[in-house]
């Protein structure tokens, strides 16, 4: 096998333990009280940069600049959505990426596969989470897709 | 612009999330001060960043400093700034970026230095970025707290 076919494999795995998906599931109900229906642009948005970027500090600095737009209790800043997502892929996705370096040993410290792992991370929980908030916004009827149309087997594509 | 060869995209990407973020964070800690560096400060320093050159750049910071009607602590705040992206200058050599070599004609010369301004002004921009993100982020912080 790989290492991209290693990576996405640890990725799929990681996403699957601890509380990968009940913070998804958490952020995204937060992210449906926050924004709804009619502000749906933001969670393309975050979708969109997370899936296209080459760097995590841009979904970062994306989270930063929205958060900074809104206003008191609204959007990024309703219930602390913005403070809690960011701080979520600095802390808990971060420490998920040295558990899978550690895992596949021969990843350099400030390598591209390092960069790479932690992006897919971030693009797995963001796709977890806009599912979520399509669930909740559309009061529990879910056709499993997201705001961007990604789908579980994006998680395979680069 | 020309194109950047995909290795260097990808030097520029390591040490945007690495280096230059963890920089660009201690550095807002380090010249926090929302009241003098306001939101239409930093959005002239990003209009200076659109202009897509190293000199656009510096000739922003320079006049912001010159003015003897700059406050203090936005002089200290872009004379930070100024350093800050000198020092990435230095970097584009020490990272290899560019090499020089150890003889060259005048034209040669030239054409290196344009280089060398090309992935200067790449890093710089990568860094106000962040600068600006986290400055906003954190005024936006210190607003709730007074709220």
């Amino acid at each position: 096998m790989n290492q991209e076919m290693k990576i996405i494999k640890e990725v799929a795995q990681v996403a699957d333990r601890g509380d990968f998906y009940t913070r998804a599931k958490t952020l995204g109900e937060i992210a449906s009280r926050a924004f709804g229906e009619r502000h749906r642009s933001q969670m393309t948005g975050l979708e969109n940069i997370a899936n296209s970027t080459l760097k995590v500090t841009d979904v970062l600095d994306f989270i930063k600049k929205q958060f900074a737009k809104s206003k008191h209790n609204e959007g990024w800043r309703k219930e602390d959505f913005g403070i809690e997502l960011k701080k979520y892929i600095e802390q808990s996705l971060r420490k998920r990426r040295e558990e899978i370096c550690h895992v596949l040993e021969n990843v350099e410290e400030e390598s591209v596969d390092r960069q790479r792992i932690y992006l897919r991370l971030i693009r797995e929980f963001v796709r977890q989470l806009v599912i979520h908030y399509e669930y909740q916004t559309s009061g529990g009827e879910s056709d499993g897709s997201s705001a961007n149309g990604a789908s579980p087997e994006n998680l395979l594509v680069e | 612009m020309a194109v950047v060869p995909t290795e260097q995209v990808q030097k520029i990407c390591l040490l945007s999330d690495g280096e230059l973020y963890e920089n660009a964070v201690d550095f807002v800690k380090t010249h926090y001060s929302p009241k003098k560096v306001s939101k239409a400060q930093l959005n002239g320093l990003q209009n200076a960043v659109g202009a897509g050159e190293w000199h656009e750049i510096f000739n922003y910071i320079n006049n912001r400093l010159d003015r003897d009607t700059t406050p203090e602590d936005l002089k200290s705040f872009y004379g930070a700034l100024k350093d800050s992206l000198n020092s990435l200058h230095s970097k584009v050599q020490e990272v290899q970026f560019v090499v020089r070599p150890e003889e060259m004609t005048r034209t040669q010369g030239k054409q290196l230095n344009q280089e060398i301004e090309r992935y200067a002004y790449l890093l710089a921009k990568e860094y106000i970025q962040h600068v600006i993100a986290e400055y906003n982020y954190q005024r936006t912080l210190s607003d709730a707290g007074d709220e």
